[in-house]
């Protein structure tokens, strides 16, 4: 289903990313169902970042939200999201580790009142079924693509989360990367699910995906560590925005009494 | 009475499903019955009658456990890539369709759609069957992706499972005691009854169209239309003979026409958007441009004294063309601006007047990308088939 055609600008609906002093920097959020990339290198709070949109949508705008993890283990991100004093119990917590459950685990979604964070955690899933037998036609790009089309043709998925990029090459071994992604995008397009795929970049930043997917998605907000006198310090920029005004200023992301903020835009943060 | 070389609609039938292989055309030989015979890309076998009626339709879709179907591709896993064939029954005096699938799975049902066997193998089964006919028996042979070859009498008892250690994409071709197949890593690969390979020859990409034998008696050769763009002509030792190049990947096989009792002409189509016209010596006689990809096989008509070439492309036609083709001037020569310049001769007349090129006698528009062409040759009626499941009788006048 290609993207409606807007008659005026105030039409495009945008999605918060929940980080004060962001949102504003880009007309209010990233426009409804565009694929946007949290690009940055080991340690920069991309899951985070993540889950924060995710937890605030369905806390706030009673949406279903599906995070969808290949390599990290659900108890591992539960318990890291409660250490950032999120409040789990606010929303409908339903996780997936066992496909033998899926159906049953999704009709809980379909009958919950209010928001919903569905966690399918793809790693617990691998440790049981192992590498399926004919990588032609029963393929882990299927089980993603499966899962998420059942969930949004059973109740339905607002937003989406995919951890992450890396984990999906090594799972599904791209043969022509570009094309295959391609697909996946469009894929996602089609069922008009507004998505964040997490993507790993080298430390300097040199590359922003491993596939050309910069090139593939609609958006690009990076996150880099960088160094000022032996401090470390989270910076956040959005790279790229498609039908988007942005300012493509860095700013210093940092995370307290559980809320993240962008802050000291095109500014040094030590001065 | 010569033909003129068009094409007028009879009747259309929808199956209302995707399809990806050519249809099978029973010309009377059903206890009788003429009968055109569909496949899906959902897994259903359609057989209609000659006014487009449906007879039967049979569904070999397989149910998979929903843990498992998290794992396929609902929109593939079934799907009949190859067309079915048909066989002869002497035992029971009843003709068989038998065909692979995506989901693994061999099939055989009667003529009235019911399932006499099915055989699972270890991977998706996307070259048609072969039927061998022995001395007392019919034996089936078909290639799997998991690496075998499948023998299979009509009853459904393997016979022989010939481990060859090689994805088949193709159909396979017989000849020489050799079974002859396409990989999908670009391999031509003959090999003997023991699945020994006698010969490899490689290529830069997959086949997923049968290697032709021209069953020369002077020379016989194989026709591999490989998705390397280059269709290459092997000796029976896989030994290169010559090799044409195209500007896209080869889907459609080598059809050949017998224009007459000496002269061979090898046509097909090419994802470059022609259809290809060569001498069995590999030279160009003509070519025909399409606006879009030519992966159906072209199918040959002959009439009289006169060969016609039916082909279909992505460009939503079916092309009627004169299998002698024709030389296009771009200019002529002694009419034109060019005599009255001053130049030297040998300049002047090294430039070719023109090419040769298809004649086009008439092209019918379908409803999508045409997939597969078939012949009714006694009644010249032509069976076409689109992407979008529209089957298409066509009488050619």
């Amino acid at each position: 289903m290609a993207e409606p055609i807007v008659k005026k600008k105030d039409e495009i609906v945008r999605i918060k990313t929940h980080i004060n002093g962001l949102d504003g920097q880009m007309e209010g959020g990233i426009p409804r169902g565009h694929i946007t990339l949290i690009a940055g290198s080991a340690g920069t709070m991309k899951s985070s970042v993540a889950f924060n949109v995710l937890y605030h949508e369905a806390v706030e705008n009673n949406k279903t939200c599906l995070y969808l993890s290949l390599e990290q283990s659900h108890s591992s991100i539960i318990n890291h999201v409660i250490n950032m004093d999120y409040d789990l119990s606010k929303t409908n917590l339903v996780v997936i580790r066992d496909l033998a459950n899926f159906s049953e685990e999704v009709a809980k979604i379909r009958d919950a009142p209010g928001g919903n964070i569905v966690m399918v955690d793809i790693s617990c899933i691998r440790k049981e079924v192992g590498t399926p037998r004919d990588e032609e036609n029963r393929s882990w790009l299927n089980v993603i693509k499966n899962v998420v089309k059942k969930i949004k043709q059973e109740s339905k998925v607002d937003l989406f989360v995919l951890d992450s990029m890396s984990a999906l090459n090594v799972l599904s071994k791209f043969k022509n990367p570009r094309l295959e992604l391609f697909f996946i995008f469009e894929f996602l397009r089609d069922l008009n699910i507004t998505s964040y795929m997490i993507t790993e970049t080298p430390l300097d930043g040199s590359r922003m995906g491993e596939f050309d997917e910069d090139f593939l998605s609609d958006g690009i907000i990076y996150i880099k560590l960088t160094s000022y006198s032996r401090k470390e310090i989270r910076e956040i920029s959005v790279k790229k925005m498609r039908a988007t005004k942005c300012n493509h200023d860095i700013f210093s992301l940092s995370f307290r009494n559980g809320q993240f903020f962008a802050e000291y835009g095109g500014q040094n943060p030590l001065m | 009475m010569s033909m003129k070389g068009v094409l007028q609609e009879s009747w259309v039938f929808d199956s209302k499903e995707q399809i990806s292989c050519a249809p099978l055309i029973v010309d009377g030989h059903i206890e009788g019955r003429a009968r055109i015979i569909l496949a899906t890309t959902k897994g259903k076998i359609i057989v209609l009658d000659r006014a487009g009626n449906v007879d039967w339709i049979f569904d070999s879709s397989q149910i998979f456990s929903e843990e498992e179907s998290l794992f396929l591709d609902a929109e593939q896993i079934n799907d009949i890539s190859s067309t079915p064939i048909i066989v002869h029954d002497k035992e029971e005096s009843k003709r068989k369709i038998i065909f692979g699938s995506e989901n693994s799975n061999i099939y055989c049902l009667n003529n009235e759609g019911k399932m006499c066997w099915k055989i699972q193998t270890g991977g998706p089964v996307r070259g048609s069957p072969v039927a061998v006919n022995k001395k007392y028996s019919t034996e089936i042979i078909c290639g799997s992706h998991d690496g075998h070859l499948y023998i299979i009498d009509l009853k459904g008892n393997i016979l022989n499972k010939i481990p060859v250690n090689k994805p088949i994409e193709t159909a396979l071709t017989m000849t020489n005691n050799k079974f002859i197949f396409g990989t999908k890593e670009g391999e031509v690969v003959a090999v003997d009854g023991n699945g020994e390979v006698i010969w490899n020859f490689p290529t830069q990409n997959k086949f997923t169209a049968k290697v032709v034998c021209t069953n020369d008696e002077q020379q016989e050769m194989l026709l591999a239309a490989s998705q390397d763009n280059n269709l290459y002509a092997l000796s029976t030792d896989g030994e290169l003979i010559w090799k044409f190049p195209t500007g896209g990947a080869l889907i459609s096989e080598v059809a050949i026409a017998q224009t007459s009792p000496e002269n061979k002409e090898l046509i097909f189509g090419s994802c470059d958007n022609n259809v290809y016209c060569l001498s069995t010596e590999g030279e160009l006689l003509w070519s025909y441009e399409t606006e879009f990809w030519v992966t159906a096989t072209p199918v040959i008509n002959k009439h009289e004294d006169q060969s016609f070439v039916i082909a279909g492309s992505y460009d939503h036609f079916v092309y009627v063309l004169d299998a002698q083709g024709s030389y296009e001037l771009d200019y002529i020569p002694g009419l034109s601006g060019v005599v009255n310049q001053s130049t030297f001769q040998t300049t002047s007349m090294s430039r070719e007047a023109g090419d040769d090129k298809g004649k086009q006698l008439g092209k019918f528009h379908t409803d999508s990308y045409v997939i597969g062409c078939g012949l009714i040759q006694s009644t010249n009626e032509v069976i076409v088939v689109t992407k979008k499941g529209k089957l298409y009788n066509l009488q050619l006048k």
